[in-house]
């Protein structure tokens, strides 16, 4: 056998170019299905693990995959607000720690999260460098959110205009870097998290008062006893400084002050029952279980992965099907050269064992590919995202 | 149960958004409180927390005497209370740096939220200037809940069980004697109060803000207040300059005195004793934290009322 | 019929005793039926094998190396009996002690000149060592068949003639008892043909081998000891394969 597999190895090597191709092409109708299938996987435990470790989110009633989403990933979404005074109330209930989160706004693409520090320490964010965001206009960056944008602590980060026309808001705030948290490999290393105060301050329901002294003259186009009037160049953003600090203040009662949605972190599952039931039962919120959510959610994406596991299946088989033609095209070209070495000695198995042999050499290489490619792709995945 | 498709893209998204997170290893550690201490910055929480729980478990982040609406706390301020099972606040607007500092709200306990609604006192808000400043208002919650004995005491009853079970190493049979010597001395505060009703026997009381509100309901002192907030070195407020002068008028219906809660401004105080016939008193609500060797908020607080009274008393025998 | 034929180097190279083989046609004509009743090859004994076309000339080649099983008779190679070995072990022998060289050459396109010299070595399941000895071998074989500088090269990159002495180094590498070469002048220049001829005369006769050479060309058959035609071998005309045939 080591005769016939070293002229199948020569016979490979001799058409390299079509040996090449079949390896190719094996080995990518391999990795479609395989890179999905690994991917569904860790999916899967990403998205189990996050709302596994979620206890509860409660929110404005409406859809609770957005609620839920937006929550475990801050994905920008028009959810209907619940008040400060709401999580409040629920607080004095004393239940769970409950976790103020308002979603709104972004930061050079990055989601603001505007939270307080108990968020931090739930999901276990530690600074590599600097604070937990400590005042308004503070911020404290994911790491992937800090590497991609190249900021450390004591840089400044504008956020995002939201609405140009709305003059009751501040066009950008420009906020402090108070830290950067170590990588967690999650949804929190892309956002940018600050306190529910600043959100508000982004709202334009809380605002300071700039004094009219600081601003230079040749942004003044008229000064009176009464008012100073300044050019459009002036209010570019708003930004919070240990100078003005205390003049910021919010306007209205603080009881309507908006929340996207409030993570609750029960002290037992008796009391999460309790708390879960009392908020749906009276409608005007609703509190969602984020695994239960999740479930239901990847029980829709495995139905469509399913479906691409089908397609996969019939890429594999189809390629296996040219293969096979291709194989038995090149048998019976080969036919002279089987019907020499039978003519030789060789043995009556020789013919199939040198087919065989190069299949299996050519799968071999073709498996070995295809599991090479799908740990590179998993491996470069958040470069490969990144980058398409 | 009907799924909108966006919600299945939503989930497809979903897929995307955790890849981004890749293979990448945690960096994980345990978070939370760190200190076991109850974390107070003003004269009010500082005596409660002491009397639940012994000066040794209360961290004292602000400076002595520093008066709450100018504190600045600085970032090891901030992380000194971050670090604390609980932070013991007054509320409303007694400290106004809480509106710009991010403090743990599951571990924050606010004073005023503790003592019964029907016992706080509300002021209208009144828009003002000072000269020739900007035009601003102040109104609300009197934050000066801790000076009625009534809140006082249901304030602390409020936390004689969560206060210490903050905290570990702390038995509710440790902190007994000293929250019930507490109690006493609110006792002893209140007579003090009663006290000072008779004295003032039906006058008003004119004051120059709205702290004494409380400590004038618990007396049953009839008060007025004179908004001049020259407590920022600057011009009296116009509007509490006619309400002074209104109030002193006539002066069978005063006691005879002006209380500032705040710093007496001196020149001010002359003129008024020279215009209205008003002796100026300074009252110490006991906001501050007090310093090592120094009266704490209820001492201070009873010693005012006491100086009031006498003040009172003096000026009627003129 | 003799069934007991000692082996060794006084054995015939190779001998046929009332062989009979016959194929039914596929385009139903009459049956093809070859015949020979003795057939003794010695070893350095060189024949010519002549016929006309479909005469059996390939067929007794076959018949000779084992490739084709007669329906009667006997084949001894090297003085062991072929004939009634299983198939594993008449593969075996046939790649031990007989050489072949084809009208076409048949070298494998994919290997080298060296390498297709080695392949009934390979095909036989030789060992490293075997391998080491026939390598030499090869490469000395090479040089008495002039072609030592065309050893890697692929056949594509030979001549006619050169591809043919690769075949007759390929038939000789094993040094069999036995050299069977089916018309293996048929594609080459007279010259050339004379050339091939000497050579594989020479080699088999230096190697004390039996030569036999299936040829149509009569200019070439004086070089031969004897010339035996395979209409004659059944001792009487009983109509071997006149039509069609191998």
């Amino acid at each position: 056998m080591r005769g016939i597999a070293y002229l199948a190895w020569r016979h490979a090597s001799a058409h390299r170019g079509r040996t090449l191709l079949l390896v190719g092409c094996i080995a990518l109708a391999l990795w479609v299905p395989w890179t999905a299938g690994a991917l569904a996987r860790l999916y899967d435990a990403d998205l189990r693990a996050r709302a596994s470790s979620t206890p509860l989110v409660i929110g404005a009633p409406g859809n609770r995959y957005d609620l839920t989403l937006a929550a475990l990933y801050f994905r920008p979404s028009e959810l209907e607000t619940v008040t400060y005074a709401e999580m409040e109330r629920l607080q004095r209930e004393g239940r769970a720690t409950f976790v103020p989160m308002h979603l709104r706004f972004t930061a050079r693409g990055a989601p603001i999260v505007a939270t307080s520090v108990e968020y931090a320490e739930f999901r276990g964010l530690v600074p590599r460098e600097g604070t937990d965001p400590l005042r308004i206009g503070e911020v404290t960056l994911g790491a992937g959110v800090a590497d991609a944008l190249g900021l450390g602590a004591g840089d400044r980060l504008y956020s995002d205009p939201t609405e140009l026309y709305d003059i009751s808001r501040p066009p950008a705030l420009k906020m402090r870097v108070a830290g950067v948290y170590a990588r967690t490999g999650t949804a929190d290393d892309d956002a940018v998290f600050c306190d529910v105060r600043t959100a508000w301050v982004l709202e334009g329901i809380a605002h300071g008062h700039q004094s009219t002294d600081q601003i230079e003259d040749d942004l003044v186009l008229s000064r009176t006893d009464e008012s100073v009037s300044v050019s459009g160049a002036l209010i570019e953003y708003a930004e919070v400084t240990p100078e003005n600090e205390a003049s910021f203040h919010y306007h209205g009662d603080s009881s309507i002050l908006p929340l996207s949605a409030i993570l609750a972190l029960p002290e037992s599952q008796k009391d999460g029952t309790i708390l879960k039931s009392g908020v749906n039962a009276r409608r005007t919120h609703q509190a969602v279980t984020p695994s239960a959510v999740v479930d239901d959610l990847l029980g829709v994406v495995f139905r469509i992965k399913a479906f691409f596991d089908l397609v996969g299946a019939f890429l594999v088989a189809t390629t296996a099907a040219l293969v096979a033609l291709v194989f038995l095209l090149s048998s019976r070209l080969r036919a002279p050269e089987m019907r020499t070495l039978d003519r030789i000695g060789a043995p009556r198995r020789a013919a199939l064992g040198l087919v065989g042999l190069e299949v299996a050499g050519v799968l071999i290489l073709a498996t070995a590919a295809a599991g090479g490619a799908t740990a590179l792709t998993l491996a470069l995945l958040p470069d490969l995202v990144a980058t398409f | 149960m009907p799924r909108p498709i966006h919600s299945i893209l939503a989930a497809l998204a979903v897929a995307s958004l955790a890849a981004c997170g890749g293979d990448a290893q945690p960096e994980r550690s345990a978070r939370g409180p760190r200190s076991n201490v109850v974390a107070v910055a003003s004269g009010p929480t500082q005596l409660v927390a002491e009397a639940l729980l012994g000066a040794d478990l209360v961290r004292t982040v602000a400076p002595a005497g520093t008066r709450m609406a100018d504190w600045r706390p600085d970032d090891e301020a901030i992380r000194q209370m971050v670090d604390a099972r609980r932070v013991l606040v007054v509320g409303g607007e007694f400290e106004p740096w809480l509106q710009r500092t991010s403090l743990p709200p599951s571990r924050t306990v606010t004073l005023t939220d503790l003592v019964p609604v029907d016992r706080k006192i509300e002021v209208g808000a009144i828009e003002h200037t000072h000269g020739g400043g900007e035009s601003h208002s102040h109104g609300g919650i009197v934050p000066t809940v801790w000076t009625d004995p009534v809140q006082l005491r249901a304030a602390i009853e409020a936390l004689a069980e969560s206060l210490p079970a903050s905290l570990d190493g702390v038995e509710r049979t440790n902190v007994q004697a000293p929250r019930a010597a507490l109690l006493g001395r609110i006792d002893a505060y209140e007579a003090s109060l009663r006290e000072l009703g008779a004295t003032a026997s039906g006058r008003t009381v004119i004051a120059t803000d709205h702290g004494l509100e409380y400590v004038a309901r618990a007396a049953e002192v009839e008060l007025e207040v004179a908004l001049l907030e020259l407590d920022g070195g600057g011009p009296p407020n116009d509007q509490g300059v006619r309400d002074l002068e209104r109030l002193a008028k006539d002066p069978s219906s005063h006691a005879g005195v002006l209380v500032w809660p705040g710093a007496i401004d001196a020149a001010f105080a002359e003129r008024v004793q020279e215009q209205l016939g008003l002796v100026s008193v300074h009252f110490d609500l006991g906001g501050e934290v007090d310093g090592p060797g120094s009266s704490d908020a209820l001492e201070r607080l009873t010693a005012s009322v006491d100086a009031l009274r006498e003040a009172i008393q003096e000026s009627r025998s003129r | 019929m003799t069934s007991d034929v000692a082996s060794g180097p006084d054995s015939p190279a190779a001998e046929l005793q009332g062989v009979r083989f016959r194929y039914r046609r596929k385009d139903g004509a009459r049956p093809f039926e070859l015949h020979a009743a003795e057939l003794v090859l010695r070893r350095g004994e060189a024949v010519a094998c002549i016929g006309p076309s479909g005469a059996g000339k390939t067929t007794l080649v076959h018949l000779c190396a084992g490739i084709l099983v007669p329906d009667e008779g006997e084949v001894h190679v090297a003085g062991r009996r072929i004939d009634a070995l299983p198939d594993t072990e008449r593969r075996a022998r046939r790649a031990a002690d007989v050489g072949l060289v084809f009208q076409e050459f048949e070298l494998l396109d994919y290997l080298d000149a060296l390498d297709n010299v080695l392949v009934p070595l390979r095909v036989r399941g030789a060992s490293h060592a075997e391998l080491r000895d026939a390598r030499a071998r090869a490469v000395e074989l090479a040089e008495t068949v002039g072609i030592a500088d065309l050893l890697h090269r692929v056949p594509g990159r030979l001549s006619q003639g050169e591809r043919q002495r690769v075949a007759i180094a390929r038939a000789l590498v094993t040094e069999p008892a036995l050299v069977l070469c089916d018309e293996p002048t048929g594609n080459l220049d007279p010259d050339a043909a004379q050339a091939a001829l000497d050579l594989l005369l020479s080699q088999a006769r230096a190697r004390g081998a039996g030569l036999m050479m299936v040829t149509h060309d009569h200019g070439l058959l004086e070089h031969f000891d004897r010339v035996v035609d395979v209409r004659d071998l059944g001792g009487a005309p009983k109509g071997l394969g006149v039509e069609g045939g191998a």
